[in-house]
Order: structure tokens, then sequence, then C-alpha cells
């Protein structure tokens, strides 16, 4: 019961607009106060808000954060785009498919799924528009592409799973390449399909030759070496998540630099923004860390393990029940808030229920990432929106469906083979 | 010189010191992997001291954030409410917000106390826990005295 008034009390100071940490932060306090007393919860407070600053697994958080911002900054995302434009572009929705793609390539260096929607965007848009593309289907297919950023590691999510879980970051990132891979096959699966459907929608451009292939390839070597660099160190063991994190950041820099685009006020810049996402992303871990003492302290996993003991629930009923609520509350909270508030409670329901920490790490980043593009408040479709204010909602909304299917469809089969998830860290181990 | 004028060269010397920290971080990261790989020799104390520096980049990082209103927060209402209500409702949210900061700065620095008691040091630095709390619950009052001032200012310029 009195979780529930938390649980009430937490909504309605996040819809009134309270910012997310302190308002998971004042909810946890106000638990434990109730629970066990005014000196154990504001002890809680100081030892858990310094034990949480001086963790060094943090640390890799604003090492990804600087090194998808310098990336941004480049011009990677152009080439990307060109070199995957080059490729697909003579297709039926060939420019859409080349936006899945380029996501996919930046979202392999940047962590971000704001960073990537917004970024593409700027690139993708305006080019399909100019080609008379349907404005709905080119909107969606960037806020689509943009949630590629969350699965494919480096990715924010996969370091909160890993930080509140306690699940080896190293396995969560190398058990995300092969479903982010299919994430981006089923987006080309389904742009394709409305180009069939609807060859309006996506009229194709003109072919271009392989030579203009390759020649567009070429500027594209950073973005694969700094992937092939971060992941590799890691899956050959070279590296810890935090060494690679440090290592992606300082090639991300070398690279801007060697390229011309980082001078001193882009270099100030991109560090003041990392500056401000790290100690937004750290309000969010510790209001969530004290939120999750309270859902402890309230004996909510154990209670959560007897009902669905009790009432005999399967192990597949319980993860569509979470994955509907993931969905709802995806409408409202970004990606990370949504890891950081539900975690403690489902995590230790779902793993008691038989489900691999792991997968259950991937399974659960891809449910954030169908809030991201679900109504009324698909986060990413409002970055794409405030970058493109002349297309309606409704219509980046209604060109999101075959991409919510096909969602949906990589769900079903990541259920139906775990392997997709596991086969990478088992062959690691 | 007037108190925006001050806010902004605060902040602006908390982002030139937090900036060198994270590229501190980067640097020590980097060359410790160089050194273990090429050398055969990592940076002593590299772990301890990447701590030591993301502390530092996230609690000077709030008083940017506070200088801005830049917390991450759920939009629903924002553009929903009429202009007035709408300014209540951000006096509200800002004032919980300024009051969260103010009690855990109190905390930390409270927690400085007991750490300093017990003779804490961080593992490696020599560098004594309780000067990392007395810092993280200075930066939070500071950054709740600068969510409380800017509810009485006009909204920040963006890029402040």
């Amino acid at each position: 019961m009195l979780f529930a008034i938390g649980l009430a009390l937490l909504l309605l100071l996040l819809v009134a607009g309270v910012p997310i940490g302190f308002s998971m932060a004042l909810v946890g306090v106000l638990g434990v106060i109730v629970l066990r007393g005014f000196d154990p919860a504001v002890i809680m407070v100081g030892q858990v808000g310094i034990d949480a600053a001086l963790n060094y697994n943090f640390s890799v958080l604003p090492l990804f954060v600087l090194m998808g911002n310098v990336i941004g900054r480049t011009r990677m995302a152009v080439d990307l785009y060109a070199a995957a434009h080059a490729f697909l572009g003579h297709r039926p929705g060939g420019l859409a498919m080349a936006t899945i793609a380029a996501s996919g390539g930046f979202a392999a260096v940047s962590g971000s799924s704001y960073a990537c929607a917004a970024t593409m965007t700027s690139i993708s848009v305006p080019a399909m528009r100019e080609r008379r593309y349907d404005a709905g289907f080119a909107a969606a297919s960037v806020a689509a592409g943009g949630t590629l950023g969350v699965l494919i590691p480096p990715s924010i999510g996969m370091v909160f799973y890993s930080l509140i879980t306690g699940v080896s970051l190293t396995q969560l990132m190398v058990a995300g390449v092969l479903p982010g891979i299919l994430s981006v096959l089923l987006y080309l699966v389904a742009v394709r399909l409305i180009a069939l459907v609807k060859p309006a929608y996506g009229p194709p451009s003109e072919r271009a030759g392989w030579a203009d292939r390759l020649r567009a390839l070429l500027p594209v070597w950073p973005v694969a070496f700094l992937f092939l660099l971060v992941l590799g160190g890691i899956y050959a063991g070279a590296f810890t998540a935090m060494e690679a994190a440090g290592v992606g950041a300082f090639g991300a820099i070398a690279i801007a630099l060697a390229r011309r685009s980082l001078d001193r006020s882009a270099l100030r810049e991109i560090l003041l923004q990392t500056v401000r996402t790290t100690a937004n992303l750290f309000v969010v871990f510790f209001g969530a860390l004290l939120f999750a003492n309270f859902v402890t302290v309230a004996g909510l996993p154990g209670a959560i393990e007897s009902w669905i003991f009790a009432s005999n629930l399967d192990a597949m009923t319980a993860l569509v029940a979470a994955v509907l609520i993931y969905v709802v509350l995806g409408c409202i909270l970004e990606s990370s808030s949504l890891l950081l508030l539900t975690l403690p409670i489902f995590f230790p329901a779902l793993t008691g229920l038989g489900f691999d920490p792991v997968w259950l790490g991937i399974f659960v980043l891809i449910v954030a990432e169908i809030g991201l593009i679900t109504p009324p408040i698909g986060m990413n479709v409002f970055v794409v929106k405030s970058l493109v204010a002349d297309i309606p909602l409704s219509r980046i909304f209604a060109g999101l469906v075959p991409f919510g299917i096909a969602d949906l469809l990589r769900l079903a089969l990541i259920v139906l083979f775990p392997g997709i998830v596991l086969v990478l860290p088992e062959l690691m181990r | 010189m007037g108190l925006e004028q001050l806010i902004r060269k605060a902040s602006s010397g908390f982002a030139w010191v937090a900036g060198t920290a994270l590229l501190a971080m980067v640097l020590v990261t980097a060359v410790d992997v160089f050194g273990r790989y090429v050398l055969g020799n990592p940076i002593t104390s590299g772990h301890a001291l990447v701590q030591a520096l993301v502390f530092v980049v996230v609690f000077l990082g709030l008083p940017l954030l506070s200088s801005m209103r830049g917390y991450m927060q759920v939009e629903l209402l924002k553009a929903a409410l009429p202009p007035a209500l709408a300014r209540v409702r951000e006096r509200l949210t800002e004032s919980v917000a300024a009051a969260c900061l103010a009690a855990f700065g109190l905390q930390f620095l409270w927690q400085g106390r007991y750490y300093s008691y017990r003779g804490e040091f961080i593992e490696m630095l020599e560098i004594p826990l309780a000067w990392f709390a007395y810092l993280g619950g200075a930066l939070c009052l500071l950054a709740a005295l600068l969510t409380g001032v800017r509810l009485f200012l006009p909204p920040p310029e963006r890029g402040d």
C-alpha cells in the first residue's frame, strides 16, 4: 500500500515537471523515512550520493557521451549518410533505407538515441523532401533510426542497466551487437515494404556507379575504426568497458582534430555539453539509487515474486506484463530514466523467473526503445518534430506504424531465439 | 557587476574546470592503456584518479545545470497550461529542485564530517574522502542557491 502511494506521488511529481532525478530521490527518501525513520533515511542520502559519484564504473558514461558528442560535431554523420545513399539510394525508399543504415553507423559510435535522431534529421530529412518523399515517412524513418542508439553499443542505457543490476557491461555491449544488426535489417525491410505498397512515398534516386560507391565509402573509415577499436578491444579482452570508453573518446578527438573539424571553441562547447549531460545523468542515477533503496526496504521485489508464485503466473505472461508497463511509461519518460526507475522492481522478479540477466538487459533496452516512438509522447518523435516543425505529429506517428511492427517482430525473434542475444557473450566466455 | 553577469562568469569558470577534468579523464585512461600495453607500465593509481575526476565533473556540472534550468524533466504540462499557471508550476517545481539540492548539500557536508572523524581516504591517492564530500556538499548548496535565484531572473539564453 505504502509503495502504491509512493508510486502515485512519483507519477504526480513527474507529470508536474519536477526534475526526474529529484522526483525519484524525494519519493525514495520519504518512503525510507516512513518505513525506517528519519536518521537512516538521511544517512542513506549522504552515503549513497558520495559513493555513486566516486563509482569507477560511472566514469564510463561521460567518456561515451563525449565520444558521441565529438562524432556528432564532425562531418562523420554526413559521410555515413552519403555512403549509405551511394549503396541504397537507387532503390524504392532508398533514401529512407540510407537513413536507417547511417543511423545504425552513427549509433555504433554514439550512445544516445536523441543525438542520433537530431543529427540524422538535419542531414536526411531535407534530402528526402527534396526528392519528393512523403514528409511523414521521411520523419518517421529518422525517428525510428534514432532508436538504434539505445541498442547498438556503446549505449547509455546499457551502462545504467549494468550500474543498477551489476550485470557485466562488457557482456551487455557484446550481446547488443547481433540484435542491433537485426534491428537495422528489420527496419530496412519495413522501409522496403512501405515503398512497395506506396511507391509515391519514396521514389528511387539515380543509381551510383561502383567507383562513386567506393569513393563514398572511404571517408567512413573513422567510424568503422572507432567501433572496431571499442568493441573489438572489449571482445578481445584487451580493454575493460571503462578503458574502451576512454580510448574511444581519445580516438574520436584525435580523428576530429586530424579532420580539422574541431577547433578550440567547438571543443569547449562539446566539453561543456558533456559535463551538463553527465551531471544530468548523475542526478537521475542518484535519484534512482535512493528510489531503489525504498523499493528494497518496502520489500517489493519479494512481494512481486510471492505474488507471481501464488498466482501461478508463467514467465512469459510476466514478461508481457512488464513490456506493457514499459511501453506505457516509455510514453512519458526518456529511456535512461525509464530503466533506472523500473529495474529495481522488475530485475529481481524477472531474473527470479529464470530469465538470463544479459538477455533481459537487451530485451528491456529494446522495449525502452519502442517507447521512444510510440504516441502520445514518443520522445524521439518530438526531437525530430522540433527540427521539422511543419510536419504534423499525426503524420510522423502514422509513418512509424510499420517500424513499430518491426520492433514487435524483433522482440518475438529474441524471445523465440535467445541465442541472437546470448551467442556472442557465450563465445566470449 | 549585475547578478546575471556574475552567474555567467562563475558558470564559465566552473565549465572551464569541469571541461579540463573531463579531458584529463580521457588522457589518464588512454595513457594508462597505452602504458600498460606498449610500455608495460600503467599509470599508478589511474583508477583512483579517474574516480576523483569524475566526481569533480559531476558536482561542478550541478551549478551549471542550475544556472540554465537544465535538469531533465517530463514536459507534459509545460505547453498545455496557460502562461500564468505555467509560471506558477515552474516556480513550484524549481523550488522543489532547490530544496532537494540544499538538503543533499547539507547531508554531504555532514557525511564529510563523518569521513573526517573516521579518517577515511580515497585508496591509492591518499586524499581524504572528507574533502570530496565537502566539495560535493558546497557545490550542491551553490546549485540550490542558483536554482532559487534563477526563479527571479529572466530565462537563460540557449548556450549560456
